[in-house]
């Protein structure tokens, strides 16, 4: 047997390893293609560790590639898709179950913001109340995805890699595009199984709207929400517990607690309170919270030991953190990790298992914290009233449902509820563990299950493309749309296409009305980052300008960082902007920054503007890889910042911190040598014309650095270039 | 297959096409009326992307003439770049045998310098140029052809390639050309075609190592690999000679540097001069043009890393699975950038990388 396994990204191989290892020992093979690793968005690096420790094992049958097709944008029901998906994961916020998921809700709605720029629509939407309505939209945009014919070319990828399974996960990303390999699979007749990959995945992201053959979950209750929010048929779901924490249950700590405690730097003869934080999206300022609740903890409690572990997406706020003011208190790991190879996993589960309470805003860790016989304790924080309460993942741990928190209004409480936990020491594992991650018994692992499940999926009939009556009107209302979209203006094989040259051209025409103004006129207020601004947004303006032969003395140039000289040939002023103002709009969703934006022009007393916005659409397609090069040369003109360099030596992108954007271009511009990675201050390095060296240790955009190649050429003479970590060190030792 | 036409033709369509006539709605004053209303709704396309189309059809067009047909297909004569031949024209060809089921025991690849390797699993059998000329009778026609042509690529069949097809014996047989490759990526690299489009057109993948048994009895277990040549991106100064020469010295102390340098001139480039007092081996000098590519495919295969002058050595390292590290004298605007995103995802295929080093950047890193 064949699976092909679709997953957002190779962390999910952890959730299913397994599963996985028990299919490919028994001879079956297995394919994963990734959709983080697409190159539409820039080529993206990834921790494939998990993957390459199965590979290397079975490394006949486990295979992948990280460059899965998408919808040909030229098929003409490439946007179409889009706004059904991202309507229909709207829409099903309106429920009044949701009235409380203000930011959940707020989540997509940004993304239709985006997408609907027709206001009458959003006004209509926001219109929309009551589960009657909720789930009358929902089924309608079932309806529409199922109009949506399968892609060609992704049907051909399923076809070309010809699996006996199609596996998918998580399927249900806001306006996830995974959709179209159930969608293709069940074309194929291959059967096909969106795997749920966590407790949170059925309730606070986007809907199921393609019906594979089965939906392999956890638990009954994850059961119900599959039928009751997805309309998945009863039948089509496989409950099998939670495979990810098998591996909890028969583990033991790799060392004693008092190695352990000594190790990390807690005080060995005091217990500790284990603080699981959760992701960005949860709680992204999860630092100013665990301050206070440190600050209580250390009040009431006295010097007992407390052990901060950052979520591995959301480390980087403890970069700086000083905890050890509180006193036996550490950040362990310093900036989280995830939890994949066996170190990882062992100091997680030595973490967990040695601590005498574990206390979290909402996150899975206090799943893993039960299963170990903790006592999990939470707060209802002001702050986070919108990730907690307004999630319904969240009240599955509740008590009142049956659930393992030790819930609390007040910190108060909290410390109160803690310190009687901590006096009663430890409990057994609480009966939400056997219902929720081992609905067959505590003895019972979940993974030999979940690979039955799969095997018996090859065996079964797939149930093909659901088509319905409506469906299929739906497609004969549809289709011209899609026609007119092929004739349409999209890049036409990766060349420039019409779109973007006549949006050029309009936005030209558009900004003739700044011309005729009689006053000043903004350019910005630019609140993004270094690297759009020097590669696209100042060359563009300066092109513009040209073009437009505007009066430059009228022009005033609004950004930030003290970057007056980076503007010096092009506006005739430069407007500081306020480092409050710019935090919203750098932060807020997209009608706040046109705040910002009308803000700024009130204060400057100034009507007309050049804003980013118009040149963000020109280049989106160059940015992500579907536009050639030519749209930047057309429509931008980039020069030297300054006279170019004059120093020599080297200046690494450390040494630059915490400078204003404009002193670190003159310092850059003193040295001969930029290191940085591929971003911002790469960009410097290049407009100041000195030699750059990019380290590559993360994402990256080729676009962008591609962009930053052609410009270090042309306009300074000198060379971008892009290198690893173990490609530097090879250099420095031939030198 | 038909020749396709050059890029200047395209490049001359282009520009005469959209500004003229917007420049003409200009003066009417019909701006805004033609860009929102007009153009949307008409389905035109940029002269470029009708240069791209029209290759690309005529490249399926040939391709499933090919597929349908039996006998023979002379693959090449490739005699172009040997960097362009290894990041497109051996993609190209693997993409083209397995979209379009072309059986590959039909396929007679036709390249220079004992190459066959480069092409296992594409093509069924090889035939090598210098098995029908001599050294200097074909630096002779090849220089001929570079004028015939205007540049080293092969935009059409031109009278080296009908020659060595003839003396092959092959003139009978179906032709696939690198033409068609060259006409369907020119406008790539002339950045007017998007990555993408390209990378449809290549399937990517690391190259089976070579053998030569005597060639590797005489290499060291563990060696780096190393040529400099000079060419527009490292060119012939002083300081290109002194870099050079302290990158050897500075390899050799750390172990074995085997040298690519075959002594042979088949090409515009020539070799650095060496220094003095380092050891360095020279395994190929003075080896038959008839296999000198493929002995340094040998090398270039069981090498730790290579270093040298940017162009097509790396690139043969890289396809072997070897780190690269290509030297550039910046401004080095001959550089070709548009290939290094498909050179990078060569260096990936193979689990490799490739680095291209500023020489200002050495010299920043020395001081």
């Amino acid at each position: 047997m064949k699976t092909l396994f679709v997953m957002f990204r190779p962390k999910y191989v952890n959730t299913y390893e397994p599963a996985l290892r028990l299919l490919a020992e028994r001879g079956h093979s297995i394919h994963f293609t990734f959709s983080v690793g697409r190159s539409s968005t820039g080529r993206k690096q990834f921790d494939i560790g998990p993957l390459e420790l199965l590979a290397r094992d079975f490394p006949q049958q486990v295979t992948w590639d990280d460059d899965p097709p998408t919808r040909d944008p030229r098929d003409g029901w490439f946007g179409i898709a889009y706004g059904i998906r991202v309507l229909g994961d709207y829409v099903r916020y309106l429920h009044p179950r949701y009235a409380d998921a203000v930011l959940l809700r707020e989540r997509v709605a940004e993304r239709v913001r985006r997408f609907a720029k027709a206001r009458t629509l959003w006004w209509v939407l926001q219109r929309v109340s009551g589960a009657a309505a909720s789930d009358r939209l929902l089924r309608i945009a079932r309806d529409l995805e199922r109009a949506v014919p399968p892609s060609a070319r992704i049907t051909d990828y399923v076809r070309t890699q010809a699996p006996d399974v199609v596996l998918v996960t998580p399927l249900v990303d806001v306006a996830s595009d995974q959709a179209e390999f159930v969608k293709s699979a069940n074309a194929l007749g291959i059967p096909s199984a969106m795997c749920v990959n966590s407790w949170d995945n059925l309730t606070n992201k986007g809907v199921i709207r393609v019906d594979p053959d089965a939906v392999i979950l956890w638990n009954e209750a994850q059961r119900d929400e599959a039928v009751e929010l997805h309309g998945v048929d009863a039948e089509h779901v496989v409950v099998t517990g939670a495979q990810k924490f098998d591996e909890w249950f028969a583990r033991s700590p790799s060392r004693d607690a008092e190695t352990f405690k000594r190790a990390i730097g807690v005080d060995p003869a005091q217990p500790y309170i284990l603080y699981v934080c959760s992701s960005r999206f949860i709680a992204a300022d999860e630092d100013r919270f665990v301050e206070r609740w440190l600050a209580a903890v250390r009040e009431k409690l006295g010097p007992i030991g407390v052990v901060l572990r950052p979520h591995p997406e959301n480390g980087r706020i403890w970069r700086d953190a000083d905890v050890a003011r509180f006193g036996n208190a550490v950040v362990y790991p310093p900036e989280g990790a995830e939890v994949t190879g066996e170190e990882q996993r062992a100091d997680f589960f030595d973490s967990l298992a040695h601590s005498a309470a574990v206390v979290g805003i909402n996150t899975s860790a206090m799943i893993e914290a039960a299963i170990v016989g903790r006592g999990v304790y939470t707060i209802l924080a002001g702050e986070f009233r919108g990730t907690q309460e307004g999630t319904l993942h969240f009240r599955h741990l509740l008590h009142e449902n049956g659930g393992i928190l030790h819930v609390a209004g007040t910190l108060d409480e909290h410390v109160a509820q803690l310190a009687q936990g901590l006096a009663e020491g430890e409990g057994d594992v609480p009966a939400f563990v056997e219902s929720f991650v081992r609905p067959f018994g505590l003895g019972t692992a979940a993974a030999p299950i979940v690979a039955q499940a799969i095997e018996d999926l090859a065996t079964q009939p797939a149930r093909g493309l659901v088509r319905t009556p409506r469906s299929r009107m739906l497609h004969a209302l549809l289709a011209p749309v899609a026609a007119a979209q092929r004739r349409g203006a999209q890049p036409d094989d990766g060349v420039i296409g019409l779109g973007d040259r006549v949006l050029g051209k309009q936005l030209e025409l558009e900004l003739r009305r700044v011309r005729r103004a009689s006053g000043r006129i903004v350019v910005g207020p630019w609140v993004g980052d270094t690297a759009e601004e020097l590669l696209y947004w100042i060359p563009y303006v300066r092109r513009l300008a040209d073009r437009l032969e505007l009066d430059r003395s009228k022009l005033v140039a609004v950004s930030h960082g003290s970057v007056a000289p980076w503007y010096a040939d092009i506006c005739g002023d430069y407007v500081e902007l306020d480092e409050d103002l710019r935090q919203r709009a750098f932060t807020g969703w997209r009608a706040e920054r046109e705040q910002v934006r009308v803000e700024t022009l009130e204060r400057l007393g100034v009507t007309d503007s050049i804003s980013p916005a118009a040149m963000r659409r020109l280049f989106k397609n160059f940015r992500a890889g579907r536009a050639p090069l030519e749209i930047v040369w057309e429509f931008a003109e980039h020069r030297l910042i300054g006279d170019g360099h004059a120093g020599s030596g080297v200046v690494l992108e450390e040494e630059l911190a915490g400078q204003p954007r404009g002193t670190q271009l003159e310092l850059v511009r003193e040295c001969g040598l930029l290191i940085a990675r591929p971003n911002g201050l790469a960009a410097l390095g290049v407009a100041a014309g000195v030699t750059t060296v990019a380290v590559a240790d993360g994402d990256w955009n080729e676009a962008d650095v591609e962009l930053m190649s052609h410009v270090a050429q042309r306009t300074g003479g000198v060379t971008f270039t892009l290198l690893d970590p173990e490609q530097l060190a090879f250099l420095r030792k031939l030198v | 297959m038909t020749p396709s036409r050059g890029p200047g033709q395209a490049s001359g369509l282009r520009r005469a096409g959209f500004p003229v006539l917007w420049r003409l709605v200009e003066e009417l004053r019909l701006e805004r009326f033609v860009a929102r209303r007009v153009i949307p709704r008409l389905r035109l396309a940029e002269p470029s992307a009708h240069a791209f189309a029209q290759a690309r059809a005529r490249l399926d067009g040939e391709a499933r003439r090919i597929a349908a047909a039996d006998g023979p297909v002379v693959v090449g004569p490739y005699l172009s770049e040997v960097g362009l031949e290894l990041l497109y024209w051996v993609p190209f060809l693997r993409r083209l045998v397995h979209a379009y089921g072309i059986d590959p025991q039909r396929l007679v690849a036709v390249s220079r310098g004992g190459v066959g390797n480069w092409y296992d699993g594409i093509c069924g059998s090889y035939a090598d140029v210098f098995e029908v000329m001599g050294e200097d009778e074909f630096r002779d026609a090849l220089e001929a052809g570079w004028a015939e042509q205007d540049g080293q690529k092969q935009f059409e069949v031109g009278t080296l390639d009908r020659h060595v097809i003839d003396k092959a014996g092959l003139r009978d047989a179906d032709v696939l050309h690198p033409s068609s490759m060259f006409g369907l990526f020119s406008e790539y690299w002339l950045h007017r075609v998007a990555l993408p489009s390209v990378l449809e057109h290549l399937e990517i993948a690391p190259f089976t190592t070579p053998s030569d048994p005597e060639l590797e009895a005489r290499l060291p277990d563990r060696y780096v690999a190393a040529r400099f040549y000079f060419r527009e991106t490292f060119p012939d100064t002083p300081e290109s000679r002194a870099l050079a020469a302290r990158v050897l010295r500075e390899l050799a102390q750390d172990g074995p540097v085997v040298l690519l340098d075959t002594g042979l001139v088949l090409d515009d480039h020539s070799s650095v001069p060496l220094p003095e007092g380092v050891e360095l081996l020279r395994p190929l000098a003075g080896c038959d043009p008839a296999v000198n590519l493929h002995a340094q495919s040998v090398v270039l295969a069981n090498a730790d890393a290579f270093v040298g002058t940017y162009g097509g050595l790396c690139y043969l390292a890289n396809a072997y699975g070897v780190p690269s590290y290509a030297l550039v004298q910046p401004p080095a605007r001959k550089l070709g950038l548009s290939h290094t995103p498909v050179a990078r995802r060569l260096a990936e295929a193979a689990g490799t990388s490739l680095a291209i080093v500023p020489t200002t950047a050495l010299d920043a890193l020395a001081s």
